[in-house]
Protein backbone atom coordinates (compact mmCIF):
# COMPACT_ATOMS: atom_id res chain seq x y z
CA UNK A 1 0.00 0.00 0.00
CA UNK A 2 1.55 3.09 -1.36
CA UNK A 3 1.50 6.40 1.04
CA UNK A 4 -1.19 8.16 -0.97
CA UNK A 5 -3.47 5.71 -0.56
CA UNK A 6 -2.73 5.30 2.92
CA UNK A 7 -3.25 9.28 3.17
CA UNK A 8 -6.80 9.15 1.35
CA UNK A 9 -8.24 6.15 3.18
CA UNK A 10 -7.50 8.19 6.77
CA UNK A 11 -10.62 10.38 6.52
CA UNK A 12 -12.95 7.59 5.64
CA UNK A 13 -11.82 5.69 8.48
CA UNK A 14 -12.61 8.35 10.78
CA UNK A 15 -15.96 9.11 9.20
CA UNK A 16 -16.72 5.77 9.65
CA UNK A 17 -15.45 5.70 13.08
CA UNK A 18 -17.94 8.78 13.77
CA UNK A 19 -20.79 7.54 12.20
CA UNK A 20 -20.77 4.42 14.46
CA UNK A 21 -20.45 6.34 17.33
CA UNK A 22 -23.25 8.94 16.57
CA UNK A 23 -25.37 5.79 15.78
CA UNK A 24 -24.83 4.11 19.24
CA UNK A 25 -25.47 7.64 20.92
CA UNK A 26 -28.63 8.43 19.38
CA UNK A 27 -30.52 5.54 20.10
CA UNK A 28 -32.79 6.15 23.05
CA UNK A 29 -34.79 2.60 23.35
CA UNK A 30 -33.40 -0.92 23.17
CA UNK A 31 -33.49 -3.21 20.21
CA UNK A 32 -35.83 -6.02 19.58
CA UNK A 33 -35.23 -9.00 21.89
CA UNK A 34 -36.38 -12.15 21.09
CA UNK A 35 -36.24 -14.05 24.39
CA UNK A 36 -38.38 -11.15 25.75
CA UNK A 37 -40.77 -11.41 23.11
CA UNK A 38 -41.35 -15.28 23.83
CA UNK A 39 -41.39 -14.77 27.78
CA UNK A 40 -44.57 -12.19 27.04
CA UNK A 41 -45.96 -14.02 24.28
CA UNK A 42 -46.34 -17.26 26.54
CA UNK A 43 -47.03 -15.49 29.75
CA UNK A 44 -50.08 -14.07 28.08
CA UNK A 45 -51.56 -17.57 27.18
CA UNK A 46 -50.77 -19.06 30.58
CA UNK A 47 -51.92 -16.27 32.28
CA UNK A 48 -55.46 -15.95 30.04
CA UNK A 49 -55.52 -19.65 31.31
CA UNK A 50 -55.56 -19.12 34.76
CA UNK A 51 -57.72 -15.96 34.36
CA UNK A 52 -60.46 -18.41 33.23
CA UNK A 53 -60.28 -20.65 35.84
CA UNK A 54 -61.46 -18.02 38.36
CA UNK A 55 -65.09 -18.86 38.23
CA UNK A 56 -63.74 -21.87 40.73
CA UNK A 57 -62.51 -21.71 44.10
CA UNK A 58 -58.93 -19.76 44.64
CA UNK A 59 -58.11 -22.31 46.68
CA UNK A 60 -58.08 -25.11 44.70
CA UNK A 61 -55.93 -23.07 41.73
CA UNK A 62 -53.24 -20.59 44.86
CA UNK A 63 -50.55 -22.76 43.73
CA UNK A 64 -50.97 -21.99 39.95
CA UNK A 65 -51.13 -18.11 40.78
CA UNK A 66 -48.09 -18.47 42.82
CA UNK A 67 -46.38 -20.89 39.78
CA UNK A 68 -47.22 -17.96 37.37
CA UNK A 69 -46.87 -15.03 39.84
CA UNK A 70 -42.66 -15.67 40.04
CA UNK A 71 -42.74 -16.50 36.00
CA UNK A 72 -44.11 -13.08 35.54
CA UNK A 73 -41.42 -11.40 38.01
CA UNK A 74 -38.94 -13.17 36.40
CA UNK A 75 -40.15 -12.14 32.59
CA UNK A 76 -40.28 -8.82 34.56
CA UNK A 77 -36.79 -8.74 36.11
CA UNK A 78 -35.30 -9.81 32.52
CA UNK A 79 -36.63 -6.41 31.21
CA UNK A 80 -35.58 -4.32 34.07
CA UNK A 81 -32.30 -5.56 33.06
CA UNK A 82 -32.19 -4.11 29.71
CA UNK A 83 -30.67 -1.07 28.91
CA UNK A 84 -32.84 1.71 27.33
CA UNK A 85 -35.68 -0.20 27.89
CA UNK A 86 -38.06 2.15 30.19
CA UNK A 87 -41.29 1.63 28.57
CA UNK A 88 -41.65 -1.97 27.96
CA UNK A 89 -40.61 -1.92 31.84
CA UNK A 90 -43.26 0.60 32.72
CA UNK A 91 -45.59 -1.33 31.12
CA UNK A 92 -44.90 -4.37 33.27
CA UNK A 93 -45.23 -2.77 36.14
CA UNK A 94 -48.79 -1.54 34.98
CA UNK A 95 -49.56 -5.00 35.51
CA UNK A 96 -47.45 -6.86 37.78
CA UNK A 97 -46.89 -3.92 40.44
CA UNK A 98 -49.53 -1.85 42.67
CA UNK A 99 -47.92 1.41 43.26
CA UNK A 100 -49.82 3.46 46.25
CA UNK A 101 -49.93 6.56 44.19
CA UNK A 102 -51.45 4.52 41.66
CA UNK A 103 -54.61 2.80 42.20
CA UNK A 104 -54.98 1.54 38.39
CA UNK A 105 -51.53 0.11 38.59
CA UNK A 106 -50.78 -3.54 39.43
CA UNK A 107 -53.80 -5.32 37.59
CA UNK A 108 -53.13 -8.78 38.36
CA UNK A 109 -52.11 -8.14 42.03
CA UNK A 110 -55.46 -6.63 41.77
CA UNK A 111 -57.25 -9.53 40.16
CA UNK A 112 -55.99 -11.98 42.31
CA UNK A 113 -56.36 -10.59 45.93
CA UNK A 114 -60.11 -9.94 43.95
CA UNK A 115 -60.63 -13.90 43.10
CA UNK A 116 -58.99 -14.40 46.76
CA UNK A 117 -61.17 -12.42 48.46
CA UNK A 118 -64.55 -12.90 46.68
CA UNK A 119 -63.70 -17.34 46.40
CA UNK A 120 -64.37 -17.35 43.13
CA UNK A 121 -65.72 -14.55 40.48
CA UNK A 122 -68.90 -14.31 38.09
CA UNK A 123 -68.65 -15.23 34.32
CA UNK A 124 -68.93 -11.68 32.96
CA UNK A 125 -66.44 -10.43 35.54
CA UNK A 126 -63.68 -13.36 34.16
CA UNK A 127 -65.19 -12.69 30.57
CA UNK A 128 -63.91 -9.03 30.88
CA UNK A 129 -61.09 -9.65 32.58
CA UNK A 130 -59.65 -11.45 30.23
CA UNK A 131 -60.55 -8.91 27.41
CA UNK A 132 -58.53 -6.41 29.32
CA UNK A 133 -55.65 -8.33 30.70
CA UNK A 134 -55.01 -10.02 26.99
CA UNK A 135 -54.86 -6.49 25.50
CA UNK A 136 -52.54 -5.40 28.17
CA UNK A 137 -50.33 -8.10 27.03
CA UNK A 138 -50.33 -7.38 23.36
CA UNK A 139 -49.20 -3.77 24.26
CA UNK A 140 -45.95 -5.14 25.60
CA UNK A 141 -45.75 -7.71 22.69
CA UNK A 142 -46.87 -5.21 20.01
CA UNK A 143 -43.91 -2.69 21.60
CA UNK A 144 -41.39 -5.41 21.24
CA UNK A 145 -42.18 -6.80 18.24
CA UNK A 146 -42.47 -2.63 16.95
CA UNK A 147 -38.46 -2.08 18.17
CA UNK A 148 -35.80 -2.19 15.44
CA UNK A 149 -34.39 -5.57 14.53
CA UNK A 150 -30.41 -5.48 14.82
CA UNK B 1 -12.12 15.81 -2.22
CA UNK B 2 -15.55 16.81 -4.30
CA UNK B 3 -17.85 19.04 -2.29
CA UNK B 4 -21.04 17.13 -0.38
CA UNK B 5 -24.26 17.82 -2.77
CA UNK B 6 -26.24 19.36 0.24
CA UNK B 7 -29.35 19.36 -1.81
CA UNK B 8 -29.82 16.12 -2.33
CA UNK B 9 -29.01 15.16 1.05
CA UNK B 10 -31.81 17.61 1.90
CA UNK B 11 -34.28 15.63 -0.30
CA UNK B 12 -33.23 11.89 1.05
CA UNK B 13 -34.25 12.89 4.26
CA UNK B 14 -37.11 15.20 3.60
CA UNK B 15 -38.40 11.81 1.68
CA UNK B 16 -37.60 9.52 4.91
CA UNK B 17 -39.01 11.65 7.11
CA UNK B 18 -42.15 11.65 5.35
CA UNK B 19 -42.61 7.95 4.74
CA UNK B 20 -41.26 7.09 8.49
CA UNK B 21 -43.88 9.66 10.41
CA UNK B 22 -46.65 9.44 7.97
CA UNK B 23 -46.87 5.39 8.44
CA UNK B 24 -46.46 5.76 12.12
CA UNK B 25 -48.93 8.64 12.53
CA UNK B 26 -51.57 6.26 10.80
CA UNK B 27 -50.76 3.22 12.63
CA UNK B 28 -50.73 4.99 15.87
CA UNK B 29 -54.04 6.77 15.04
CA UNK B 30 -55.89 3.13 14.08
CA UNK B 31 -54.78 1.84 17.28
CA UNK B 32 -56.11 4.69 19.23
CA UNK B 33 -59.56 4.06 17.51
CA UNK B 34 -59.29 0.27 18.11
CA UNK B 35 -58.07 1.03 21.96
CA UNK B 36 -61.51 3.20 21.96
CA UNK B 37 -64.17 0.78 20.58
CA UNK B 38 -62.63 -1.86 23.06
CA UNK B 39 -62.82 0.15 26.15
CA UNK B 40 -66.17 1.30 25.20
CA UNK B 41 -67.56 -2.33 24.45
CA UNK B 42 -66.25 -3.56 27.59
CA UNK B 43 -67.85 -0.66 29.50
CA UNK B 44 -70.77 -1.30 28.40
CA UNK B 45 -70.74 -5.02 28.59
CA UNK B 46 -69.75 -3.96 32.49
CA UNK B 47 -72.04 -1.51 32.89
CA UNK B 48 -75.06 -3.85 31.70
CA UNK B 49 -73.95 -6.57 34.12
CA UNK B 50 -73.91 -4.43 37.02
CA UNK B 51 -77.31 -2.90 36.40
CA UNK B 52 -78.39 -6.95 36.11
CA UNK B 53 -76.65 -7.47 39.56
CA UNK B 54 -74.20 -10.26 37.48
CA UNK B 55 -71.81 -8.14 38.76
CA UNK B 56 -70.77 -7.13 42.43
CA UNK B 57 -69.80 -2.93 42.85
CA UNK B 58 -66.67 -3.92 44.02
CA UNK B 59 -66.04 -6.41 40.75
CA UNK B 60 -67.56 -2.91 38.07
CA UNK B 61 -64.87 -0.60 40.05
CA UNK B 62 -61.90 -2.45 39.50
CA UNK B 63 -63.06 -3.06 35.51
CA UNK B 64 -63.11 0.65 35.37
CA UNK B 65 -59.37 0.92 37.21
CA UNK B 66 -58.53 -2.21 34.60
CA UNK B 67 -59.63 -0.14 31.68
CA UNK B 68 -57.87 3.05 32.96
CA UNK B 69 -54.90 1.20 33.14
CA UNK B 70 -54.97 0.27 29.32
CA UNK B 71 -55.36 3.34 28.24
CA UNK B 72 -51.99 4.11 30.43
CA UNK B 73 -50.35 0.89 29.22
CA UNK B 74 -51.52 2.47 25.42
CA UNK B 75 -49.94 5.54 25.69
CA UNK B 76 -46.66 4.15 26.90
CA UNK B 77 -46.20 1.63 23.86
CA UNK B 78 -47.31 4.46 21.33
CA UNK B 79 -44.18 6.43 23.24
CA UNK B 80 -42.49 3.78 23.01
CA UNK B 81 -42.99 3.10 19.08
CA UNK B 82 -42.25 6.88 18.54
CA UNK B 83 -39.20 6.61 20.20
CA UNK B 84 -38.16 3.07 17.48
CA UNK B 85 -38.98 5.64 14.73
CA UNK B 86 -37.01 8.51 15.99
CA UNK B 87 -33.94 6.29 16.72
CA UNK B 88 -34.68 4.74 13.16
CA UNK B 89 -35.33 7.90 11.59
CA UNK B 90 -31.72 9.39 13.06
CA UNK B 91 -29.81 6.68 11.82
CA UNK B 92 -31.51 7.07 8.23
CA UNK B 93 -30.51 10.29 8.41
CA UNK B 94 -26.43 9.63 9.32
CA UNK B 95 -26.66 6.98 6.63
CA UNK B 96 -27.56 9.79 4.17
CA UNK B 97 -24.85 11.98 5.20
CA UNK B 98 -22.42 9.05 5.28
CA UNK B 99 -22.99 8.01 1.63
CA UNK B 100 -22.43 11.59 0.37
CA UNK B 101 -19.85 12.23 2.64
CA UNK B 102 -17.89 8.75 1.45
CA UNK B 103 -19.21 9.63 -2.25
CA UNK B 104 -17.13 13.31 -1.65
CA UNK B 105 -13.81 11.90 -0.50
CA UNK B 106 -14.20 9.40 -3.36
Amino acid sequence: MDFAKRSQQKPIVRLALLLITLLNACSTISVYDQFAYANATSLKVDTLNLISAATESYDSHAKEVADLTVRLEKAYEYDRGRALNEKSVHLWEILLVTKPDDPNSGVLPRFIAQWKTEGRLSATTVALKKSTVSRDFDKIIELESGKTKS
Amino acid sequence: MAAINMNEIEKQIAKLALSDFAQFSQVAISDGKALATAIEQDLLTAAAARAGDEMTEVDFEEEKKDLLAEAEMEKLKQEGLAQVRIDEFTAGVINIVAKAALAAVG
